[in-house]
């Protein structure tokens, strides 16, 4: 076992130069895009050109962009994220008071791909051709291909407007995560539907399923204990990165139902060049997404004898 | 051989089973789709029934004397909470370093500005009984009123209008606000516990009438000492009709009613604590959202500029909804040249487009005939600087005139039906933002008439703050933009030239433009000043430095079980004294 340690150790030091990639990648994007923090906050609202100086000072706006970076660098050595230029609150409290709504997301979107999706591709696979299989299927693309954003806004015409059956927005009362969940799940659901099926039709396909058969075992047997096993790693690696992506992609969804998560801390923040927070988040997602790539590949080992991490 | 052939045969009749099942679920997948959309139950509307209510121990006074009237405070009503959708959150709810919408909604809750300005933008009196100029408008005596209280019991004097004043004012503050509002204020003297002295710089006319607005409005020095960085974020404390309770980022900010409240101004229905008794502001970014929460009873208002112009039709349809509109507004909607780049450096290029905007088509076809046309570069509610004849000293629609004037320029028409001069064909840029919709709409069909006129615009889309940059950079010829404001001295910032090119965008360098607004801005004679803005108003549209679009309105829509709220031009803390809520009548 030894090895899967000094691997795990390998995978977190290669972490270091990539997060530290991050920092440098957003400044620079940052900086390189006309505008600054004060355009956003002056909307509207005429100052004297002294009083302009005076607030870039007060940002560290005018020093030179080596000097801002490494003041950063610094603080994040120390822990310290920074604070948000919009808003004067810690970075970190910030993204700590909102990721546990996109994480309530994304999960709730995962758990409703996996809980739908692979059943789906399961039984599609083994009554292949049939009726169900070209029905689901054409679900799964359907699913797949239907932008979330509209979806989001025909799910509140009909549930919200039309039957007042559910909220349209707002995390409050336990009614308010349905909508929001079956829209991150739609495109989960789809895609997990599809990969589960293509995979298990390979594994059914295989030698060892034959001679499962051959031994005589009940078909529910062969079917969920010997081929799923496998036909299920390729899944769950997706899903691992899937995981990623949502935690980054539930911007859409959050603004629709104005769900307090990072999604819409993002948006803002890009909109108010509000360099700190945005390499909050930025930092956090690639922190977030390599330990959950890391878990997956693990993961995968375990599943799989046949994967050995030297 | 023969197995597989076999196969092949299962296969194929398996395969044009799955394509017949395939084809058959779209057509039924359509069809649903298409019967939903009509299908789709909705609730039948029950019946409304009307409550009236008394409201007890109340006094109308129409006193414009000095001594405050305190009426006995009715017994606290129950009139519900008021949920108040928002685009966007606040960043601070300090009032001093914050200069958004957002912000200032929730601040026309909780503070109490030293005067009101009323309907027709007359100064009435509030947190001052009275107050006195000095002939040469450098010195205003302020005499306070007594018995306001801050939600957290200090008391409200002397001291605590130097602090807030000397506080915004302080450049460790860096208040984005502390220019237009107190740009002109020296220094603040207390004379005795409820008297002030404010010294300033130079006579300003309009220094009172911009204290209508919040962000001067007094804040309490005990909360700002012990609360320090978190006054703002965490706690706030003002006089106001509303105390604030909480702040969750991006979803809600809570108020409820201050119940020692009994100071408003004389002319609302009552004086004692408001009607409501909280009032619950929700962050709600897509408007679709909001119009669906609004639709449903989640919302019972949006607040003004939520809601686009194309939702008003389905809105003043709804029997369950109350569209308000008001008669006149703060804003105008402007075409603004680069008067330092060619060829709009040439007047008559510039007088040419002025002849070339048809406004009745713009307003008809892309504003919904919801905006009035407009001729002057002031709105109609900057009474009473604002020339109701500036359609006669205004450049109108005039094709002939503009082909002319483009002639005479130099700019002449060819077989391509664009206009060369010198070989160089007539072709300017713009740049637009997509946060500004009306405007792009605006562009467009400008984009079109100047086509006809044989001008080349091409439009360029860039995110708001790239959009700032390229106006101060100067790299366009021309853009569509909106300002509002409730003096017309703000026009100083687009037209000085020391403020090129952060605000006067325009580059424009005239300094008889200048002297008049500054003039205007200067004398304490209403008579004088109205007739210095006139002339600026037609120094800017004869020199076509600008030419005026058209006026949006202020418009809005709340649940008809909100009563006693009606939409003001001018918007203060008073808005929501009269309102409360009908539960019964909700959905």
């Amino acid at each position: 076992m030894r090895g899967i340690y000094a691997y795990i150790v390998r995978r977190l030091l290669i972490a270091i130069p990539m997060l530290l990639g991050v920092t440098v990648l957003i400044f620079s994007i940052m900086h390189l895009i006309p505008g600054d923090p004060l355009d956003y906050m002056l909307r509207g609202r005429p100052v004297t050109p002294e009083t302009l100086e005076l607030m870039k000072e007060k940002l560290g706006l005018n020093l030179p962009l080596h000097v801002q970076y490494l003041r950063y660098m610094g603080g994040l050595l120390r822990g310290d994220w920074g604070e948000s230029i919009r808003t004067k609150v810690p970075v970190l409290t910030e993204l700590s008071t909102r990721y546990v709504n996109t994480l309530q997301l994304a999960v709730l979107g995962i758990a409703i791909s996996l809980l739908i999706g692979i059943p789906l591709g399961v039984i599609a696979a083994v009554k292949q051709n049939s009726v169900f299989d070209y029905l689901s299927m054409i679900g799964a693309l359907f699913g797949v291909s239907i932008p979330g954003f509209w979806f989001a806004i025909v799910l509140i015409m009909m549930f919200s407007v039309g039957l007042h059956w559910l909220p349209a927005s707002g995390n409050d009362s336990v009614l308010c995560y349905i909508m929001p969940a079956l829209t991150v799940g739609l495109g989960g659901t789809g895609f997990v539907a599809r990969l589960t099926r293509s995979s298990m039709l390979e594994v059914l396909r295989q030698d060892y399923v034959r001679t499962a058969r051959a031994k005589g075992l009940r078909e529910r047997i062969v079917v969920y204990k010997h081929a799923l096993k496998n036909a299920i790693i390729p899944v769950i690696t997706m899903v691992g990165i899937q995981f990623g992506y949502l935690l980054g992609g539930t911007v859409i969804i959050e603004m629709v139902f104005a769900w307090p998560g990072i999604g819409r801390l993002l948006v803002v923040a890009v909109w108010a060049h509000d360099i700190p927070v945005i390499q909050g988040c930025a930092l956090s997602f690639t922190l977030i997404f390599i330990l959950i790539s890391l878990t997956v590949d693990i993961a995968y080992a375990y599943l799989n004898p046949q994967i050995r991490y030297e | 051989m023969q197995n597989v052939r076999e196969k092949m045969f299962i296969d194929k009749r398996a395969q044009m089973k799955g394509v017949a099942t395939t084809i058959i679920a779209l057509i039924v997948g359509l069809v649903i789709g298409a019967v939903a959309m009509y299908a789709i139950p909705t609730r039948p509307a029950e019946g409304v029934t009307t409550v009236t209510t008394t409201i007890p121990g109340a006094t109308v006074t129409m006193a414009t004397t000095v001594t405050t009237t305190v009426t006995k405070p009715p017994a606290p009503f129950k009139g519900g909470t008021l949920v108040i959708a928002q685009s966007e959150d606040a960043d601070t709810l300090d009032p001093h370093k914050t200069g958004l919408i957002p912000a200032w909604e929730v601040f026309l809750c909780i503070f109490d500005p030293y005067i009101i300005l009323d309907e027709n933008l007359v100064i009435r009196p509030h947190l001052l009984e009275y107050w006195e100029v000095s002939p040469d408008g450098l010195t205003y005596t302020w005499y306070l009123r007594k018995g306001v209280k801050f939600h957290c019991g200090y008391s409200f004097d002397a001291s605590v209008v130097k602090y807030t004043m000397e506080r915004h004012k302080n450049p460790e503050t860096a208040s984005p606000t502390s220019d237009i509002f107190l740009g002109a204020l020296e220094s603040v003297e207390i004379v005795d516990d409820y008297t002030v002295k404010l010294h300033m710089k130079a006579p300003n006319r309009f220094f009172m009438t911009l204290l209508n607005e919040a962000y001067t409005a007094p804040v309490c020095p005990a909360c700002i000492e012990k609360y320090g960085n978190d006054y703002g974020v965490t706690h706030v404390c003002g006089t106001g009709p509303f105390k604030f309770v909480e702040w969750v980022k991006d979803e809600h900010i809570k108020l409820e009613r201050n119940d020692e409240y009994n100071w408003a101004p004389i002319y609302t229905l009552h004086q004692g604590p408001s009607l409501l008794e909280g009032i619950t502001f929700r962050i709600i970014p897509e408007s679709s959202t909001r119009i669906s929460e609004l639709l449903t009873g989640g919302v019972d208002m949006i607040a003004v500029g939520g809601i686009p112009p194309y939702e008003f039709e389905r809105l003043y349809e709804s029997p369950d909804m109350t569209v308000g509109k008001t008669l006149y507004g703060l804003r105008a909607s402007y075409l603004g040249f680069n008067v330092e780049k060619p060829p709009f450096d040439d007047e008559k290029v510039r007088l040419a487009v002025a002849h070339t905007v048809d406004r009745e088509v713009i307003v008809e076809s892309v504003l919904y005939g919801l905006w009035t046309p407009a001729y002057s570069p002031i709105p109609p509610g900057m009474r009473p600087y604002y020339n109701p004849n500036s359609k006669d000293v205004a450049p109108e629609l005039n094709k002939m005139r503009a082909e002319e004037l483009l002639d005479e320029a130099g700019w002449k028409k060819e077989a391509d039906g664009w206009r060369y001069k010198d070989g160089e064909i007539l072709e300017v840029s713009t740049v637009v933002t997509a946060g500004e919709e009306d405007n792009m709409k605006i562009t467009t069909i400008l984009q079109q008439q100047l086509k006809d006129m044989g001008m080349k615009l091409n439009i360029q889309e860039l995110d708001f703050t790239g959009y700032i940059n390229a106006l101060q950079a100067g790299d366009y010829n021309l853009h569509v933009w909106i300002y509002g404001f409730e003096t017309p001295d703000v026009l100083i910032f687009f037209f000085a030239e020391e403020m090129i090119p952060w605000y006067n965008y325009f580059r424009v360098k005239d300094p008889e433009l200048e002297a008049t607004i500054r003039d205007g801005t200067a004398t304490l004679d209403t008579a004088k000043a109205t007739e210095y803005f006139y002339k600026a108003q037609e120094i800017i549209v004869n020199k076509a430095y600008w030419v005026p679009i058209a006026y949006p309105p202020e418009m809005t829509a709340w649940g008809a079980w909100v009563k006693g709220f009606e939409l003001v031009p001018v918007r203060n803390n008073f808005m929501y004294m009269n309102t409360y809520i009908e539960e019964a009548a909700k959905p």
